[in-house]
């Protein structure tokens, strides 16, 4: 009995190697040229084919289904890298993130200036503990930080979760729940995609149109044909999601809950430069800015002394990551003030996540109404199924996450396969 | 020493839009000392009336414009503050029988633009019969969003990009956002706008009120029955009570010790945002404009939906107002590319060149006091989510388009509002202190 697979990134190809694994039949339809979803790697544009990550990044101490993954298919890690400092007292706060090299107005803030602003937020954070709710903004007011330790605060949800910071909760940020211990994929992020999609039936360039059941069938209705199916698992991001039709109509619940999930509005600036071992080594953990990229770590260093550096900006509605050049040149700011002289960019590219039709944004902002959200918008509606990283119970709106998603998903296609079975066995005559 | 028969306590109110200065108002009016904190250097706020360049003494909106029949409380405003309505204008095709759904009420030929060609004879026709059809085979859920529908209900690629324009015009949400009730359901009827534009409300609003511009709020602590409200500059204002009347995705980006309820905080963040905003330009060629676009013209385009804004001026060059939201926002960031695309849909419109006297983008999406144009719940979410988002927070009272009931997201919900968060102030009984409780209650 087939299962269709809507979307192949990591959510829907771990439910359909899942569901490959148990014998079970199962198409992949993908509507991109390519598998891998928001974990694409482009191997063309920079020097020495070097992977830029346009999208997923990092691997966190912790996110098991993720590393396993890696692990069953041989998908080799830079080394460990982290995000963010302890405080002096050996904790990691919100404040960690502020003591990273720090590049105010194009400039490099001096070390000592940064420790007090660290220093700062840190001592606000304990005597005024924010909410969890609390919009960062809202917690950086009440607290009365300071203007320099307020706009660097607020710049935070740059990175995490990528988005401006009108809509992120202080839970995100407070205590902060990844960076400090993580990896990259070595050959790129999507080499995890690419590995999970071999010996896998996925069809790519095919457009879902509409989901239609009618008894125990099921069409999906692509651009390019009808695929008939017993079960449908829809594994791709919110918005996408919102722009399929289903006959019968979705159940309230569940479209309200898609509606309640607004999508980060960002994306990605990558350079690669040349000095790599010396920006490597001045990179350090990362370089923190007040915008509009929030964000820049480094890849292991190059072939040819070049390194690629990757940068994180939220989309403020100013066309900043519509202009590639200037955004290329924004990048090269901050990477200059930290070398100390003008920095040379060998390639660069420009990822704008909130332009790309099949992903509708960076990652899902499940703070609406956290952690609610999730399990509704992973409850499946008869024989439509629902995988993706707003979907996960644990590690939601990450790379882990889609992957738990997607087993959890096929888990429960085959468990209507075993309720369907009971049910014959009980009417069948002796 | 307090009692009933003190001054009542002083009220600030936090944002000079309708809503803030409809709460305003009142109070005032019931002989509340009242104070408006805004943070622009104007007051209106997503009301913006603009004059400069336009020839003529014309004008433009940059934001909220339209006045429909159900803007009761917003209609009677105006003819107490002696605020002109224009004559109405009819956006749905007048042939209409009873019964008909609003889509069949957009669906007028010569009225969309499909691919940069204005929808004619056989094409019209078909679009129509397909959409019509459509409707009374597949009828939409009213929770069903437009997208959904559309493939649902097998809509061809040109039904679907006729669909395009009026489908976003009532929300400006994009088709995978929007409720498939504004197209049965939601008939917006007889139109007016404010003549000289919808400032000239939140002007004579402001009139009778004390307003402080360039003052931005960054928190708001209450505590022992009295709310402080803190500006950025650091200055403090002490009220009995508050009412927040600011764009609901700045709202919870203010300071509030306490903090928010959890609950508010999550229904306001997941509001879906209607991102973008407008771009309006005055015409020379002002007869052919006023023929062709005072009812409005739909498109598949970044630009859904364009009108003549100041049709009731019936001389002289016209003002025409395009609306662009959600994945489209990105044509505001760019102003030529904007006006470029403006000036397509009328020139086909108008069937000829056209000649552009003056222009104006508003991107209210990169407004920082707006951050978007609105927001409302959807349909069948709307009044849990709406409990929510108009209950008060002790002393501190909610208004805003965002926070009505039956008019979320625009103009009359902002007056609505504004006059229940200061029906909330006035009937908030003065506190009673500990001593009078002692002396006056106490049987000895």
């Amino acid at each position: 009995m087939r299962t269709i697979v809507i979307g192949a990134g990591p959510a829907g190809l771990a439910a359909a190697r899942s569901l490959a694994g148990r014998g079970e039949e199962v198409v992949v339809l993908e509507a991109q040229p390519y598998v891998g979803g928001r974990t694409r790697s482009d191997r063309e544009r920079l020097l020495h084919g070097q992977p830029a990550d346009l999208g997923g990044s990092f691997i966190d101490l912790g996110q098991d289904e993720l590393l396993r993954t890696c692990a069953e298919l041989g998908v080799a890690l830079t080394p460990q890298l982290a995000l963010l400092r302890a405080d002096p007292d050996g904790r990691f706060s919100a404040a960690s993130s502020l003591r990273n090299t720090t590049v105010v107005d194009g400039r490099r803030l001096p070390d000592a200036d940064r420790d007090q602003v660290a220093d700062e937020v840190r001592a606000a954070l304990d005597a005024c503990p924010p909410d969890p709710s609390e919009l960062v903004p809202a917690w950086a007011a009440r607290a009365g930080l300071s203007p320099l330790a307020r706009r660097l605060f607020r710049a935070l949800t740059g990175f995490n979760p990528v988005h401006d910071d009108s809509q992120i909760q202080m839970s995100m940020v407070e205590p902060p729940h990844v960076g400090k211990v993580c990896w990259m994929m070595a050959d790129g992020t999507d080499a995890m995609a690419r590995a999970m999609s071999e010996g896998l039936d996925v069809r790519l360039r095919h457009v879902v149109r509409a989901v239609r059941r009618t008894g125990r069938e099921i069409t999906v209705e692509t651009d390019r044909g009808d695929f008939p199916a017993r079960d449908v698992i829809v594994a791709v991001p919110v918005t996408p999601t919102l722009r399929i039709g289903f006959a019968p109509v979705l159940p309230a619940w569940k479209t309200e809950a898609l509606l309640a999930t607004p999508m980060a509005q960002g994306g990605k600036v990558i350079g690669q430069y040349a000095d790599g071992a010396e920006l490597f080594e001045k990179v350090g953990t990362g370089i923190m800015s007040d915008g509009p990229i929030s964000l820049v770590w480094a890849r292991p260093v190059g072939p040819e002394d070049s390194v690629v550096l990757l940068g994180l900006a939220a989309d403020r509605g100013d066309g900043f990551l519509r202009g590639e050049e200037s955004a290329l040149a924004a990048l090269d700011v901050i990477v200059s003030a930290v070398l100390g002289r003008p920095a040379r960019r060998l390639a660069g590219i420009v990822k704008d996540w909130s332009l790309e039709p099949f992903a509708g944004g960076v990652v899902s902002s499940l703070l609406g109404d956290f952690p609610r959200l999730p399990s509704l918008l992973a409850q499946s509606v008869g024989p439509v199924h629902f995988a993706g990283e707003h979907t996960a119970d644990m590690w939601a709106t990450g790379m882990d996450g889609a992957l738990r998603s997607g087993k959890r998903a096929a888990d429960q296609v085959l468990s209507r396969r075993s309720t369907a079975a009971i049910a014959a066995h009980a009417k069948s005559p002796g | 020493m307090q009692n009933s028969q003190e001054v009542p306590p002083p009220v600030v109110v936090v944002g000079a839009g309708l809503a803030g200065l409809t709460a305003a108002k009142t109070l005032a009016d019931a002989g509340i000392d009242v104070t408006v904190l805004e943070a622009r250097d104007r007051v209106g706020g997503r009301t913006f009336t603009v004059t400069d360049g336009f020839a003529d003494g014309q004008h433009g909106d940059l934001g909220g414009e339209l006045i429909t029949e159900d803007y009761r409380a917003l209609t009677a405003l105006c003819g107490d503050l002696g605020v002109e309505l224009s004559a109405p204008v009819r956006i749905e095709r007048p042939d209409l029988p009873e019964g008909a759904s609003p889509a069949a009420g957009y669906l007028a030929e010569g009225r969309l633009i499909v691919d940069g060609e204005i929808l004619t004879g056989n094409r019209f026709r078909q679009a129509e019969t397909e959409i019509h059809t459509a409707l009374a085979s597949f009828p939409p859920a009213p929770h069903e969003v437009l997208e959904q529908w559309t493939r649902r209900a097998g809509l061809s690629d040109l039904a679907r990009a006729a669909l395009s324009g009026f489908g976003r015009m009532p929300t400006q949400y994009d088709a995978f956002q929007v409720d498939s009730h504004y197209l049965t359901h939601a008939h917006i009827g007889e139109i007016r706008r404010v003549v000289g534009g919808s400032q000239r409300l939140a002007d004579a609003l402001a009139a009778t009120v004390n307003v402080r511009l360039e003052a931005p709020v960054r928190a708001i602590r209450q505590s022992g029955g009295t709310v402080a409200v803190e500006l950025e500059s650091g200055e403090r204002f002490a009220a009995g009570h508050v009412v927040v009347a600011v764009s609901p995705f700045v709202l919870p980006t203010l300071g509030f010790d306490p903090p928010l309820p959890a609950d508010l905080t999550g229904a306001l963040t997941a509001l879906q945002r209607a991102s973008g905003g407008k771009v309006i330009a005055q015409y020379s060629e002002g007869d052919s404009v006023r023929a062709a676009l005072s009812r409005a013209v739909f498109t598949d385009g970044p630009v859904n939906t364009a009108w003549v804004s100041n049709p009731y001026v019936t001389t002289g060059p016209a003002v025409v107002s395009g609306f662009v939201c959600g994945e489209n926002r990105y044509v505001l960031e760019d102003e030529d590319l904007a006006l470029a695309e403006l000036d397509a849909v009328v020139a086909t419109a108008i069937g000829g060149p056209v000649n552009r006297l003056a222009q104006h983008v508003k991107n209210w999406t990169a407004d920082r006091y707006a951050l978007g144009i609105g927001g409302m719940p959807s349909f069948a979410a709307r009044r849990p989510q709406i409990a929510v988002l108009a209950t008060p927070e002790r002393r501190v009272h909610l208004a805003g388009d965002f926070t009505d009931v039956s008019l979320c997201a625009t103009m009359e919900g902002a007056v609505r509002s504004g006059l229940r968060a200061a029906g909330e102030v006035l009937r908030a009984p003065a506190r009673v202190s500990l001593d009078y409780i002692d002396r006056k209650l106490v049987r000895a």
